[in-house]
């Protein structure tokens, strides 16, 4: 039964993940419509791992909000998404002491959590090692995110 | 669907998760053959609805208004206002931690030390992790660790027991012990501790029992160190501590009670750039397992 659920939820978002994307009208991230509900579906489906227990982690033990929040289409076919998320040791807006940069990266395809996905949480001391991690996650297609209280993300499109 | 519910809260600087999963009680108070059905119902009804709504381009906003952006905002998660550590403050306004790991550091004969590291977080597993050795002490040699490469810094922290001055921290560098590929294991359940690995090491301790703790705290864009002296009596070991450097956040909930494990826990690893396929599942550990 429990692996039942769990293939409807994985099969539901390959299902999504894999039929949309094709609306040629884009927002000012480079999302269309199909786009920003096969996101959302991806979103669901990492705030169901141990992502968005790392992402609050880091949020709460470094003090303060991310300095970013990236939810970028890094391929278009198949449809790839990855979040990418940071942090700053800014003790001036609430940062506590021996904090580090941080940065959270998930990248999720249309298998969903079956296959293709990569997690990771990566520290360092220097903004200068952190940005060495940026790839294209703020390249467009990229839309702003958000960590929620209520344990998913959010999407923020600018329009 | 997959429901859970996450309660959170503070107490002296650590943060306690609980996680309730709905769907036990319904588990066992369905039938097998209702269930069934019923997840097959869901499961074309959900992929029904996503293939009508999430395709075509009806919403020029992809099913995100301006409300729904609002509400976001309103529900974004922020953490608690904190106060810088001043001694003598309550630990409930100090800055939060999370019980990622734990450390034990054992003498033996010799000059002989032994460290112990245990993932205990609910994140995934640790790959990579530096430990800062406590004030006036001085690793000088990896003996040898359970499983990983652990070597010894190259450049090396400033020793808090120096004294504290700016040519005392770039003269007075004590190496970190730095552990790559570990691969260490979280907790099937935040409840119970997860894998450990051992390192052990030469070490030169000098004691200082002195009534002054000099700690050290790290500042500024390049992470650098700077003394915090500290009015209290010290004696032995004081202030080292872990970094973990890099995690590998699991496909699944780690639960904070025994017997809500996620079948996911159950997958073996993946081996070195192997990555999950339908074909022969497996979790990433993010460096070979």
């Amino acid at each position: 039964m429990w692996a039942l659920r769990l293939a409807a939820v994985a099969v539901t978002g390959a299902v999504v993940l894999v039929g949309c994307g094709t609306d040629s009208k884009v927002d000012a991230g480079g999302f269309t419509a199909g786009d920003l509900k096969a996101a959302t579906v991806a979103l669901g489906l990492l705030a169901q791992t141990s992502v968005w227990n790392a992402a609050s982690e880091v949020t709460d033990t470094n003090g303060n909000l991310p300095t970013s929040c990236s939810f970028h289409i890094a391929t278009a076919k198949p449809l790839m998404f990855e979040l990418f998320i940071t942090w700053a040791p800014d003790s001036a807006h609430g940062a506590a002491p021996n904090r580090r940069y941080a940065w959270l990266q998930a990248v999720i395809g249309p298998a969903g959590l079956k296959s293709g996905y990569f997690f990771h949480v990566g520290y360092t001391s220097t903004l200068q090692a952190l940005a060495s991690h940026y790839g294209q996650a703020y390249e467009r297609p990229a839309e702003k995110c958000l960590i929620e209280e209520t344990g998913t993300f959010a999407l923020v499109p600018a329009d | 669907m997959l429901s859970q519910s996450r309660l959170s809260f503070s107490h002296w600087g650590m943060r306690y998760s609980y996680d309730f999963d709905s769907t036990a009680v319904m588990r066992s108070a369905i039938p097998r053959v209702s269930a069934v059905r019923a997840a097959t119902l869901t499961l074309f009804g959900a992929a029904l609805v996503g293939l009508m709504t999430g395709c075509g381009g009806s919403s020029e906003t992809g099913g995100i208004s301006a409300s729904s952006v609002k509400q976001a905002y309103a529900d974004e998660l922020r953490p608690n206002v904190v106060a810088h550590i001043i001694y003598g403050i309550d630990p409930d306004q100090q800055p939060e931690s999370s019980a990622d790991n734990t450390s034990v550091l054992i003498s033996l004969p010799n000059d002989r030390y032994e460290l112990s590291v245990t993932n205990t977080g609910d994140t995934g597993f640790i790959n990579e992790f530096s430990w800062l050795p406590p004030g006036g002490f001085a690793v000088t040699r990896i003996v040898s660790s359970s499983r990983g490469q652990c070597s010894l810094s190259a450049s090396g922290t400033w020793d808090p027991l120096a004294t504290p001055s700016a040519s005392a921290i770039s003269g007075s560098a004590s190496r970190e012990i730095v552990c790559n590929d570990v691969a260490l294991a979280p907790p099937r359940c935040s409840c119970r501790p997860g894998a450990t690995l051992t390192v052990d090491f030469i070490g030169r301790y000098t004691a200082t029992n002195s009534r002054v703790a000099v700690a050290q705290r790290r500042v500024g864009a390049d992470g650098h160190f700077e003394p915090d002296v500290v009015p209290r009596v010290q004696f032995g070991f004081v202030n080292g501590w872990v970094e973990i450097d890099s995690i590998t956040p699991v496909p699944y909930k780690i639960p904070s009670y025994l017997g809500g494990e996620s079948s996911q826990g159950d997958l073996p690893l993946c081996g070195r750039d192997q990555l999950s396929a339908h074909a022969k599942a497996c979790v990433d550990a993010g460096s070979g397992g």
